[in-house]
């Protein structure tokens, strides 16, 4: 306020800023009002029910991804660590009738020690994250089409979707899950040692490291937190499906970019060390009200797949505005 | 280096600038890198040898030598680009999506409209080019790094085809039975498949440009660093502009011969799933600015060798996907290893 230049450029700046902060939760605001007024069907129970469904699974994905974004490490493992849990499941639970406890313990595992290759790829071999885990991706992928043989499994045992499609107090329990895994990680993030740790990390590594971070142990936490949330989604969705996820070498249904672009539109920085959790939710909501909103209107897949194309150019952009307002 | 290499510190080496690597550490690490160096060929060989002795009579076939040659072009020609572009500091992972654009625009024009055949490709290689026009926009004017913009710009370019898709194919994959684009597609000039001569054509442009021209030298100075050369004058943006088109271009062109062999456009039309592997398989650097195109060509053959014996040997699949997947992480920890080597 003491120079004359000064106010000026603040009060400028605010609704840019301003839009930038918010933007994510008017329009998906606004979606859901247009959707309301012009879908019909779209404002049942059962549908907001279907829409929280699915943004339950890749909202999980998503919050692993996030976690290790915010320490500087991008996890693309996704795809196979999807499989292998799925299929580490169907086997276990389906073909050689193991109790579900046992399977789930051995998933979790399972997930465990991918996320322990993905750290050693990215700590000690010091790769380049985002190229390290393409790479162990392909390789868990394939371990899992030798598990299987490329053959789909279908679930018949009742006890996997007796659990996991429960319905406490008439809520979907992926849906519960949810909301769980987002709320462990907004408290690991924002109220531990270990979450100021992510975030020292991603701004800046060397300086982490030289302040006494023990950056190995932490980028190996991140990238095993990031490999369970994958493997917790990959069960509900096994169990939501009835099926694998696999089906021959290849995985219908997911892909890294839908995850690039929920972590990108919740303002997760992809340099690392800015994000909040929390705001993720709402852009895996974002994204799950326009599929179904799509969907109802039986609008064909290509204006999914172009929306969504536009929507990763827009979030990057928005990523990119955001830093140049914080670097000023 | 800027972008690739920014993240790359980001997760490895932060934020602190590490110095850039020099010719005078050689001594008696050399030795080291010469065995690095030599993993290559060496893997070319013993590859050629067990599958000469597993499958007698049946590999050394001037067929067979002939149809590794087939299998390597068109995912070779794919993997020519991504060396240049990765030799300037620049990821592509667009590729497959921008050869099914292509592709797309070709046949809806081509088949569908009943263009002549130059216009429908020229337009088709058009939409190629600006698919990398614009990754070399976001990549230039936002300084997004080169990965995440190509990823953008391929489910970009996917949904784009799927509105094609969505137009004229009514079984979700558009014919392209108009003579005579697979005599084409199929033609054996000398008899040898013309996705052969136009790989070795690609290779050899692209082995002229890199070692003899001023643009080549440029190529590898924006990699090895983009801001000193900006200081001594070159056009980095025009350069990261070229070569992002120049990839593009080269994705469509491969897979305009994939479809065309094929009489069909599918959405699932990947040329090579993985070219990174290949391309780290060849030793060129992650970080950018060093690489050699003759190697890349070695690790197309490799990857051919592999996946033509292995299908002959019957394997099941998951065996050729797990040796994939372990050769790429092989490679990946052998580029990590020379860059340590490198740079100490």
């Amino acid at each position: 306020m003491q120079s004359t230049s000064l106010p000026s450029r603040p009060l400028r700046l605010r609704p840019a800023e301003w839009l930038l902060e918010n933007g994510l939760y008017l329009s998906t605001l606004l979606l859901f009002i247009a959707f309301a007024l012009f879908v019909p069907n779209f404002l049942s129970l059962d549908n907001m029910l279907v829409i929280l469904g699915a943004a339950a699974i890749k909202g999980i994905i998503a919050a692993g991804f996030t976690l290790a974004a915010i320490s500087g490490l991008l996890d693309v493992s996704v795809i196979g660590v999807l499989a292998l849990a799925s299929v580490l499941t169907a086997v276990l639970y389906e073909r050689l009738g193991w109790p579900l406890p046992l399977t789930l313990l051995v998933v979790v595992v399972g997930a465990y020690l991918t996320g322990l290759v993905n750290s050693w790829m990215v700590h000690n071999a010091r790769i380049n994250s985002f190229v390290a885990t393409t790479a162990t991706s392909s390789l868990f992928l394939g371990v899992a089409i030798a598990l299987t043989g490329g053959q789909s499994i279908v679930i018949t045992r009742p006890e996997l979707q007796g659990v996991f499609l429960a319905r406490p107090l008439g809520i979907n329990l992926a849906i519960w899950l949810t909301f769980a895994v987002y709320g462990l990680g907004y408290v690991l993030l924002n109220h531990t040692k270990l979450g100021a740790h992510f975030y020292a990390m991603g701004i800046n590594y060397q300086a982490a490291r030289l302040s006494g971070i023990r950056v190995g142990r932490v980028t190996r936490i991140a990238l095993v937190i990031s490999a369970m949330a994958t493997a917790l989604a990959a069960v509900i969705a096994t169990a939501r499906a009835g099926n694998t996820l696999l089906f021959g070498t290849t995985i219908t249904g997911y892909d890294v970019s839908e995850i690039f672009i929920i972590a990108l539109l919740g303002g997760v920085s992809l340099f690392g060390g800015y994000g909040r959790i929390e705001r993720n939710l709402v852009a895996a909501l974002f994204l799950a009200l326009l599929y179904n909103g799509l969907q109802l209107l039986s609008a064909p897949a290509s204006v999914w797949l172009l929306l969504k194309g536009v929507a990763f150019i827009f979030a990057i952009l928005f990523d990119t505005l955001r830093q140049r307002q914080q670097a000023r | 280096m800027a972008q690739a290499n920014k993240q790359a510190n980001n997760s490895s080496g932060g934020g602190v600038s590490l110095p850039v690597p020099t010719r005078q550490t050689r001594g008696s690490r050399s030795l080291m890198l010469l065995i690095l160096d030599g993993v290559l060929p060496a893997a070319l060989v013993i590859a050629l040898v067990t599958f000469g002795l597993l499958l007698p009579g049946l590999f050394f076939t001037p067929e067979n030598l002939l149809g590794i040659l087939r299998y390597a072009a068109l995912g070779g020609i794919v993997v020519a680009g991504f060396s240049l572009a990765l030799i300037a500091g620049q990821i592509d992972f667009s590729t497959v999506q921008v050869g099914i654009l292509t592709s797309a625009v070709f046949a809806a024009l081509y088949q569908y409209q009943s263009w002549p055949l130059l216009p429908a490709l020229l337009v088709a290689l058009l939409a190629a080019a600006a698919c990398g026009l614009l990754s070399a926009l976001i990549i230039n004017v936002l300084k997004v790094p080169s990965l995440v913009t190509t990823l953008a710009v391929g489910v970009l370019a996917l949904g784009l085809s799927y509105v094609i898709f969505d137009f004229y194919g009514a079984t979700g994959s558009l014919r392209l039975s108009r003579p005579p684009v697979r005599s084409i597609a199929t033609a054996t000039p000398l008899g040898v498949p013309i996705a052969v001569w136009t790989m070795l054509l690609v290779y050899g442009l692209s082995y002229g440009v890199l070692n003899y021209t001023r643009f080549g030298a440029h190529l590898y100075a924006v990699g090895g660093n983009a801001q000193a050369a900006r200081v001594n004058g070159v056009r980095v943006e025009w350069v990261i502009t070229a070569v992002m088109v120049t990839v593009a271009l080269l994705a469509g062109l491969a897979t305009l011969l994939f479809s065309g062999r094929n009489i069909t456009v599918s959405p699932s039309a990947a040329v090579i799933s993985a070219p990174l592997a290949a391309v780290l398989l060849a030793g060129v650097s992650l970080a950018g600015g060093s690489g050699r195109l003759e190697r890349t060509l070695l690790a197309v053959l490799f990857f051919a060798v592999l996946g033509i014996g292995l299908s002959l040997l019957a394997l099941p699949a998951f065996v050729r996907v797990i040796l994939e997947g372990s050769v790429f992480v092989l490679a990946l920890l052998g580029e990590s290893a020379r860059q340590h080597l490198e740079t100490r």
